[in-house]
């Protein structure tokens, strides 16, 4: 079988996007060296994070407090979500892929990434802008820097309704990071369904570390509560306790 | 890996280990050369590269020549090939990669190792080399490799799209093409990345289509990142100058 990957966009600043059918091509690993070279100067051992949940959060002034107060100290570190933007007519929907670029803002040393799978034909507006899918609602996240979108094949539709088709590609991508670069993998979980809930369980299925912010709604509440959901490498933070997870990942040297 | 495929991200981490981002392709003869032409052109490029702590692509193989006695006994036959290998133990930073296209199906020789090329008129035989860090063997599936020369243009075509990947990625890095003798491949392969303005440094006196390209000079005029060196001194002050050694 012949995998491709395809460069979008030129390389320069603003969000870099690629189209790939087998994961996370290789030009995403020089990324993440990058990101180390920023770490080793930094004094810290590097990390990759991906942030896991609802993509209509009912309360967004908590979860960006919660990841201010989280991440505070990771400038140095690459940050991952599901790289979209839900549009709405006074803006976006506060959903979890948009705590990228809200961190971003005060961690510029930190480099943001992100995938989704094309779950159906994508099309482009009458003024150039890019939608995923055909009701004009959902973009490519332009804040977030680097963009993967997997699609098994141009022609193809067979990923439709499949907003996980991403997931074993960006947690390989993750693995691999911590294999054979030494990366620290971590998974923050707010809010969620069921789709998080798979994320969260294979995450800790390959051991890496996962919080979860306890409180925060659904699948947090419920299927990755304490009693549901446990383990050595399994770390539950109350959801108005974001500096309970700065404490964490200081102890594991990865942040300031 | 088949040749179609992207570059691959475990050897892009793999990568990541050498001390500096800066890749070397190294690239030229390794036929139609002599025994004492094959151990200068050792001589001149360990001379060049001895300190250099980044990235050395090269063609992987080693070239066993056999006996005059006997067709049954081989010694190894001193090619560039050798170059990186032997880096490798001074270089302490450094990682060699070396990539292979498969054109035809490999033998295993429990003496010599894994054979990729038998040549019948003079007996010699090219093996994957066995001291390399990382080696890739490029085909076009697992039934099928590339047969027939005209392939061997794989290997630094594959080389052009890692690099080009590295430098539009990779931050502070660096990287030239080194050439030594060679021909039509390596002919091609200096014009790819001369077109590209990308740094190449051609060995003058080294034979062949090198030597034939530094006497160009309508052709260097056109080519400015091309630097004829006229001996490893001259290289190594100029791949001090591009980055690739401290």
């Amino acid at each position: 079988m012949n995998h491709n990957s395809l460069l979008v966009t030129v390389p320069g600043p603003g969000v870099h996007l690629r189209v790939s059918d087998a994961g996370f091509p290789a030009d995403m690993v020089y990324v993440a060296q990058n990101v180390a070279d920023t770490c080793r100067k930094l004094g810290i051992i590097p990390s990759v994070h991906r942030i896991v949940g609802g993509m209509n959060v009912p309360n967004p002034d908590a979860m960006y407090d919660y990841f201010l107060n989280a991440f505070g100290g990771l400038n140095g570190a690459l940050i991952m979500s599901g790289a979209t933007r839900c549009l709405t007519e006074s803006g976006f929907t506060p959903s979890v892929a948009e705590v990228v670029p809200f961190v971003k803002k005060f961690l510029p040393n930190s480099v943001t990434a992100g995938s989704f799978p094309r779950t159906e034909g994508m099309t482009l507006s009458g003024h150039g802008t890019l939608f995923v899918g055909s009701e004009h609602t959902v973009i490519p996240n332009p804040e977030t820097e680097h963009v993967v979108i997997i699609q098994k094949d141009g022609n193809d539709d067979s990923l439709h309704d499949q907003w996980n088709a991403d997931l074993q590609f960006y947690l390989d991508y993750m693995q691999l990071l911590r294999d054979e670069m030494g990366f620290v993998p971590v998974l923050t979980v707010w809010e969620g369904g069921g789709v998080s809930v798979k994320e969260a369980t294979q995450g800790n299925d390959r051991g890496f570390r996962v919080c979860v912010a306890e409180g925060s709604g659904r699948a947090c509440n419920n299927q990755l509560s304490p009693a549901n959901f446990n383990g050595k490498n399994i770390h539950h933070v109350p959801y108005k306790n974001g500096t309970l997870q700065r404490t964490l990942m200081q102890a594991w040297k990865i942040s300031k | 890996m088949n040749a179609e495929d992207q570059p691959s991200s475990v050897i892009s981490a793999k990568l990541g280990n050498a001390e500096k981002p800066f890749f070397v392709r190294l690239t030229g003869g390794c036929g139609f050369m002599s025994r004492s032409d094959g151990e200068e052109s050792i001589k001149v490029l360990l001379d060049t590269l001895t300190g250099f702590n980044g990235v050395l692509l090269y063609g992987g193989t080693r070239v066993y020549e056999p006996s005059s006695s006997s067709l049954s006994e081989f010694s190894v036959f001193p090619t560039i090939l050798e170059v990186p290998p032997m880096l490798r133990k001074i270089n302490r930073g450094m990682m060699s990669f070396g990539i292979i296209p498969r054109l035809t199906n490999v033998e295993f020789d429990a003496d010599l190792g894994l054979i990729i090329s038998k040549n019948d008129e003079n007996g010699f035989l090219t093996v994957i080399h066995p001291n390399q860090d990382i080696c890739l063997v490029l085909q076009r599936d697992v039934d099928r490799g590339f047969p027939g020369d005209k392939y061997w243009d794989i290997e630094w075509r594959f080389c052009l799209e890692v690099v080009k990947s590295f430098l539009e990625n990779r931050n502070n890095s660096g990287t030239v093409l080194i050439s030594y003798n060679g021909g039509v491949s390596t002919g091609k392969e200096i014009e790819a990345w001369a077109n590209n303005n990308w740094p190449v440094i051609l060995f003058e006196n080294s034979g062949r289509v090198t030597t034939e390209f530094c006497r160009n000079t309508e052709w260097l005029a056109a080519h400015p990142s091309v630097f004829v060196a006229k001996s490893s001194e001259d290289a190594r002050e100029q791949l001090t100058l591009l980055g690739g050694l401290s």
